[in-house]
């Protein structure tokens, strides 16, 4: 047997999978000497000259180039689904959103029934936040607190679906532009849908008269839980309309056609970037009784029993958002 | 000799030839236009090679250079006065029996004039030509294109869904003309089964347009704060989807897309191209940055398609002509190494 049929019989044999294993900790014990080597070679003029402790530059510059090359693999991401929706960056800003649930906005919530989770079901809410943190925070409680096993998704009006850099950042997170056929889609294909059949007019209602909804708009999401026989859940969010307290807005004034209001809130737009931050309020999301598609009887193509439909799910999450704002003066006052 | 052994021999050979897969497929020639395309030339090699192999009757203004091989030419001019009684007369010749409309634009080119009149006059003219031969199968290839990019699509347009195009975009209004023309055909014509395919964006090592040559750029523009999805399909795929609609009978309209969606920028960072986001007022003052580079219409016409969605929903071409081979990633993988390579040729 010559060298070379050697070597190779000596890895080819059973032995081989732990030699392997142990020469890999072997080479990668030499590697990390020899890096240490170096470095402290580096390091070690500086070191006699001033005789204090350095900072490990070559080990900081190493973390960060290790920071800057996941951020440029995180493009490179294979986990987007059909909507846009990219696990892998909702995972990795879960502990933000767990920093902003439990201290910043100090999240709590009732239910008056479990939710269901047997079926893709359709959460019916009161828009409240100007940029969509209500859906956020509810996808956040519902996949994180209460380990609700199906996807859930959140649908984003018009107005902000297609703004500039908020397109891109809403897909990922979860976000889908409300209408009739995303709905259907993802309903059908078993997602749990959040919805906030206000639209815009609920961020547009002036501070004072907030914790009373405005009519809903008929933007096919109640329509297409209808004809998918999805349970409707009525949920209510008191405080999170605090969290941009509107004082007006200029209607005529269009910066694009695009975007149909320049809100004036409380810090926007006098303190520039720092206005975007939300304020720290208390929220606390309300949970109603669900509704079964057989309590509505009725077509997913009868227009007017659907505005009927609308009608009762807005005294139903009106009532939510009651409970929710009794129960927030309850847990306020004991501060 | 005995009847019975006849009818037994009769009935052997029925069974070898349907086990074979010919006995479906009794097509005999099979006519196209727009010959000398890419499209033209690998579909017409393909219906010549396959078994059971067909008669080809490749029409364009120019015989192409390379895969003319075995394929009957016919010169003809779409956009001439004559050219309906011309397509016709060869179609009546060769005893065509079905016919694969290809010669239209792929992308504007700087004639808007001439780009309608191939377009719309000239699909009316193959429609007519095809009524007058009493062609029995008209196979017309679209674009997903033609559902426009706009802020109020759906995630996933279905084939039902309106062909809304761009406002300012001549050259796509003209193809939705002639897919309109298609339609009242196929609603019309009684003796022809009318398959109308709408592709994604093409992507594969060999297949060259204005959009593949646009990702080819080092530098590739796009617009800032936009990241929409895109979809393709993968040529192979797609040629595929061709022979099926030519050789089976799939009458209707199907989007015939890869599956799964990629956003621009994991597209771009897959490809190693560098994005360069510009604010998209910008983009009508510099209509070099386009794909559609020459034409009059203008440059946020092209853009839109990498700003807004324009994703189709292929559920009802997979269940007709099965599930494709390729999916969006490997569609623009193949093209991206086919790229790369290129450099070393």
């Amino acid at each position: 047997m010559s060298e070379r049929e050697k070597v190779i019989s000596l890895h080819s044999n059973d032995l081989s999978e732990e030699l392997e294993a142990e020469s890999l900790e072997l080479l990668r014990q030499a590697l990390e000497d020899l890096r240490m080597e170096i470095r402290t070679s580096r390091t070690a003029p500086l070191k006699r000259e001033t005789g204090l402790e350095k900072i490990d530059w070559p080990g900081l510059f190493d973390t960060l180039r290790g920071h800057l090359s996941q951020i440029g693999m995180s493009e490179r991401s294979l986990s987007h689904d059909d909507f846009g929706f990219d696990a892998d960056v909702s995972e990795s800003l879960t502990p933000f959103f767990t920093f902003l649930y439990e201290r910043y906005w100090r999240v709590r919530f009732i239910e008056e029934k479990e939710v269901p989770s047997e079926s893709p079901s359709l959460f019916v809410v009161n828009r409240s936040t100007l940029l969509p943190y209500d859906g956020l925070m509810l996808a956040h409680l519902l996949m994180n607190q209460k380990k609700y096993s199906r996807p859930i998704r959140f649908l984003v009006s018009d107005s902000l679906a297609n703004q500039p850099f908020f397109q891109p950042w809403l897909a990922r997170l979860g976000g889908v532009r409300v209408c009739y056929e995303n709905v259907d889609y993802l309903l059908r294909s078993g997602h749990s849908v959040i919805c906030f059949p206000e639209g815009d007019a609920g961020v547009l209602s002036p501070f004072k008269v907030q914790g009373e909804l405005s009519s809903f708009l008929n933007d096919g999401a109640v329509a297409a839980a209808l004809k998918n026989k999805a349970p409707i859940v009525p949920v209510g969010i008191a405080g999170a309309d605090e969290t941009y307290p509107l004082l007006a807005t200029f209607l005529g004034v269009d910066p694009s056609p695009e975007i149909p209001f320049l809100p004036f809130l409380s810090n926007f737009p006098w303190l520039g970037i720092l206005s975007s931050f939300p304020l720290p309020v208390q929220w606390v999301i309300s949970f109603g009784a669900a509704l079964e598609a057989k309590d509505f009887n009725c077509s997913d193509e009868d227009s007017v029993a659907q505005e009927q439909v609308h009608r009762m799910l807005r005294v139903r999450v009106e009532a939510q958002v009651e409970a929710a704002a009794v129960y927030r003066g309850s847990v306020e006052s004991q501060f | 000799m005995n009847p019975a052994t006849w009818l037994g021999r009769f009935l052997f050979a029925m069974l070898v030839l349907s086990m074979q897969g010919e006995f479906v497929t009794q097509l005999g020639c099979v006519a196209l236009t727009g010959f000398d395309t890419f499209w033209g030339v690998e579909l017409a090699q393909r219906l010549r090679r396959r078994q059971g192999p067909l008669r080809v009757v490749g029409i364009d203004l120019e015989c192409p250079l390379r895969g003319s091989d075995g394929i009957d030419f016919f010169h003809l001019d779409l956009m001439d006065e004559f050219a309906e009684e011309a397509l016709a007369e060869i179609l009546l010749k060769t005893g065509a029996e079905a016919v694969v409309h290809l010669g239209y634009r792929t992308s504007p080119t700087r004639f808007p004039e001439a780009d309608r009149s191939l377009n719309v006059e000239g699909t009316a003219k193959v429609l007519g030509a095809v009524q007058e031969a009493g062609v029995s199968k008209l196979v017309v290839a679209s674009s997903t294109m033609l559902y426009g990019a706009r802020p109020d699509n759906p995630n996933f347009l279905i084939e039902s869904q309106p062909l809304r195009g761009n406002r300012e975009s001549s050259y796509l209004k003209g193809r939705i003309d002639a897919e309109e023309q298609v339609r009242t055909f196929a609603s019309h014509a009684l003796g022809t089964e009318v398959t109308v395919l709408r592709s994604a964006w093409a992507m594969g090592p060999r297949y060259t347009d204005e959009i593949t040559a646009f990702f080819s750029r080092e530098f590739v523009p796009t617009c800032l704060g936009y990241d929409p999805l895109l979809q393709f399909v993968a040529e192979d795929d797609l040629l595929a989807v061709y022979e099926a609609a030519v050789c089976e009978s799939h009458p209707g309209v199907f989007n015939v897309v890869a599956q799964g969606v990629l956003p621009l920028s994991t597209l771009l960072a897959l490809a190693g191209r560098k994005r360069c986001p510009l604010p998209t007022p910008l983009f009508d003052r510099w209509p070099r940055l386009s794909a559609w580079t020459d034409s009059p219409d203008p440059t946020s016409s092209f853009y839109d398609y990498l700003r807004y969605l324009w994703v189709a929903d292929g559920e009802h071409g997979w269940s007709e002509f099965g599930e494709l081979r390729y999916t969006t990633r490997e569609a623009w993988i193949s093209f991206v190494s086919a790229a790369h390579v290129e450099r070393y040729r």
